[in-house]
């Protein structure tokens, strides 16, 4: 009876081992290791997005050389150009006074100068930023918000279109004199509309001018 | 698989033993341990703890006399009906029901008998009580381990020899007479089979009247080989081989050497195995020959079917110990993967985030460079699109001016926009002059030197001409071509 208690005794034992070992697995398996496999996992969505946004960043870093060396080499001289080509939109009175003085110096008066509407039919009714809205645009919007970009000192590319309307009796000399002068005029114009008939003693030139403005915000 | 080693146990109440046999040094077989239960108690563990984890090498012997065997010529059957039909003939010679039986059984291949025209295969089949089987069994059960065979001695010796000294039983008949402490028994069989066994009688007299004892021997041989003779499958005994105690055998194979016809054989099995010191093989031979049959499978097995190991168990326990190996080995590669991964990925992350902050500094003046280099772009465009060059019109009045007769008066006009694109420039005039041919020519050779005028471009015929007589203010009659044309402008250049 000793033997059987003794023998009982060791498959209780066997038993309690076996129970142990499976609650230590379990106790290792649900706090060791699903945690630090689970970590992993979670680590390698992130790694993944890490790893798409710095491709994505590097990218751009390297375009961004080029469009800084570009900025840099030619920036300048294109603004400078183009703002003397389309000056603010308040400074335009400074070119209704050149135009008097280009009248004036080429003997004509009188003269009327004036600032008309433009007709739809003309193309009026739009200023020439209307442009669609298309994904490159949506594009440059979310940089400019993704990256906060200061855009006030950027030139405006929207431009406003305006139109002059000149009349005035003078000789067919003067008129090309005068055109010729208009022509020299240092900002974008675009002759719209001449109309020369005869008068008494010279012609009678009705013109009409279209000039381009960056808009005053 | 080939096992390294076996054991068997023998459970006799207060004698109960158990051994372990595997394989030898120079012998066939290695006697490794051998414990009497009651003898060393304290050794009892450790031995209990090895046969419990070897249960699937663990042999049990039963008592011969608790065991038949029985050859009987049977026609052919399905394994199933052969089984109830040999427990149905034990029932009916020993009682019970077939039930209480157990059996197992192997039908001679090789011999086969022909009688009234049905052909019929010799069957040798072993029984045993069911209900003293499964006490044998259950008692092995209670010391930790399930026998994977239950089986006679007699069957375990007559093994060992066909296994180790096949030259003994070649040539016919035999007859193996073992003679032990506890179990006396002779067997009776040929080269392919056993046909009987019996137990043979104790030395009621304790050596006292040894001679009388052996002569009784000697008769129990002879009527066995009687008997083997005239049994359905008649066996010609042409070897008589003895084993057992060294003294009692030795001179039982002396008698016979004398007395009988056939050819007597001193067959010592206990030197198959070799043993330490102190060890006598020779005290448990049938255990030594049950544990060496674990070294190559039983050929007959008294295990109860519910005893019996079936596929799915071992099928099962083999799944057990699989998966607890692979849970063993997973788990700790599991937390050191995990962790070790963990901790690489996370090195990687923070290095990244760094990375990461510059990345986003240099991509912020990117970004300012794009949106400034695509400003500017706009701007070209722009400056394409409206900041061109002049249409120098003032260069191609002057052209216009130099190329025109005094014969012609322009009567208006006009430059406005070209739905093509340009400036689209009418002019309306008149040539006029005394007579009609020179009104013509001037007129002519205006719209000839328009034409090669590389300022303008003639896009379509005059829009109008009209040649009529006019009277001036002093009365005069004149000839008067009037005329609309149409240009459109393309520059200076061409002055």
């Amino acid at each position: 009876m000793r033997n059987l208690s003794t023998i009982k005794s060791f498959m209780n034992r066997r038993r309690a081992v076996a129970v142990t070992a499976v609650m230590a697995w379990c106790l290792l398996f649900f706090l060791g290791a699903l945690p630090a496999v689970q970590d992993a996992l979670e680590n390698v969505g992130r790694i993944r997005s890490t790893s798409a946004e710095m491709e994505s960043l590097a990218e751009m870093s390297a375009a961004g050389v080029w469009f800084e060396a570009v900025v840099l080499y030619s920036g300048k001289d294109l603004q400078d150009e183009y703002d003397r080509l389309f000056p603010k939109e308040k400074q335009r009175e400074e070119l209704f006074l050149h135009i008097a003085r280009l009248a004036k110096s080429n003997g004509i008066d009188p003269f009327t100068l004036r600032e008309i509407a433009i007709l739809p039919s003309d193309g009026g009714g739009e200023d020439s930023d209307t442009e669609t809205y298309d994904a490159a645009e949506e594009e440059l919007s979310l940089i400019v918000e993704q990256f906060a970009i200061d855009v006030s000192d950027l030139p405006d590319t929207g431009l406003r279109t305006f139109r002059l309307a000149i009349g005035f009796d003078a000789d067919y000399g003067r008129l090309m004199n005068f055109i010729e002068d208009i022509e020299s005029v240092p900002r974008a114009l675009k002759l719209h509309r001449l109309s020369v008939e005869p008068a008494t003693g010279g012609i009678t030139v009705a013109m009409e001018i279209d000039y381009y403005a960056q808009r005053a915000y | 698989m080939k096992k390294n080693a076996g054991y068997c146990l023998s459970l006799d109440g207060d004698d109960s033993f158990v051994l372990k046999v595997g394989s030898g040094d120079g012998k066939p077989y290695k006697l490794e341990w051998a414990r009497r239960f009651p003898a060393v108690p304290e050794n009892l563990d450790r031995q209990t703890s090895e046969i419990a984890k070897s249960r699937s090498s663990v042999v049990q012997l039963l008592p011969g006399q608790d065991v038949s065997l029985m050859t009987v010529m049977l026609p052919g059957m399905s394994s199933k009906m052969l089984s109830a039909s040999l427990r149905g003939i034990m029932a009916n010679e020993k009682g019970g029901s077939s039930d209480d039986w157990i059996v197992d059984f192997k039908s001679g291949p090789g011999r086969s008998a022909v009688k009234g025209g049905e052909s019929r295969s010799r069957v040798t089949a072993v029984f045993a009580g069911k209900e003293l089987v499964a006490g044998h069994w259950n008692g092995a059960r209670e010391l930790g381990c399930e026998p994977e065979a239950i089986l006679p001695g007699y069957l375990a010796l007559e093994q060992l020899l066909r296994r180790n000294n096949p030259e003994i039983i070649e040539g016919g008949g035999w007859i193996l007479v073992y003679l032990g402490k506890k179990e006396r028994f002779l067997c009776v069989g040929d080269e392919e089979e056993l046909l009987l066994s019996r137990i043979l009688p104790e030395d009621l007299s304790g050596g006292v009247e040894e001679e009388e004892y052996l002569g009784k021997l000697v008769v129990e041989i002879e009527r066995s080989n009687f008997f083997a003779k005239q049994a359905e499958s008649s066996i010609e005994v042409r070897r008589l081989v003895i084993c057992g105690e060294p003294g009692m055998a030795d001179k039982l194979a002396n008698m016979l050497s004398e007395k009988a016809s056939q050819e007597v054989v001193r067959w010592r099995p206990e030197d198959l195995f070799s043993a330490g010191e102190g060890a006598k093989p020779h005290s448990n031979v049938l255990m030594l020959a049950a544990a060496a049959g674990v070294l190559h499978g039983f050929r007959y097995n008294l295990l109860p079917p519910d005893g019996r190991r079936s596929v799915c168990s071992r099928v099962r326990r083999k799944s057990t110990i699989a998966v607890s190996a692979l849970a063993a080995g997973i788990l700790p590669a599991l937390l050191i993967g995990g962790l070790w991964t963990s901790r690489v990925q996370n090195g990687f992350l923070r290095d990244a985030e760094e990375r990461l902050n510059d990345l986003r500094k240099r991509s912020a003046l990117a970004a300012e460079a794009y949106v400034h280099n695509h400003a500017l772009k706009e701007c070209q465009a722009n400056i394409d699109e409206f900041g061109g060059g002049q249409q120098e019109l003032a260069k191609v009045l002057g052209g216009i001016a130099v190329r025109t007769p005094g014969k012609i008066v322009f009567d208006a006009m006009d430059v406005g926009n070209d739905p093509g694109g340009g400036l689209r420039l009418t002019l309306r005039g008149r040539s006029v002059a005394r007579n009609g041919e020179i009104a013509q020519r001037a007129f002519l050779g205006f719209l000839e030197s328009l034409d090669r005028y590389k300022g303008l471009k003639k896009t379509r015929e005059p829009l109008y001409v009209e040649i009529a007589g006019e009277e001036d203010d002093e009365g005069k009659t004149n000839s008067r071509v009037a005329f609309t044309l149409e240009y459109l402008i393309v520059g200076g250049k061409g002055e």
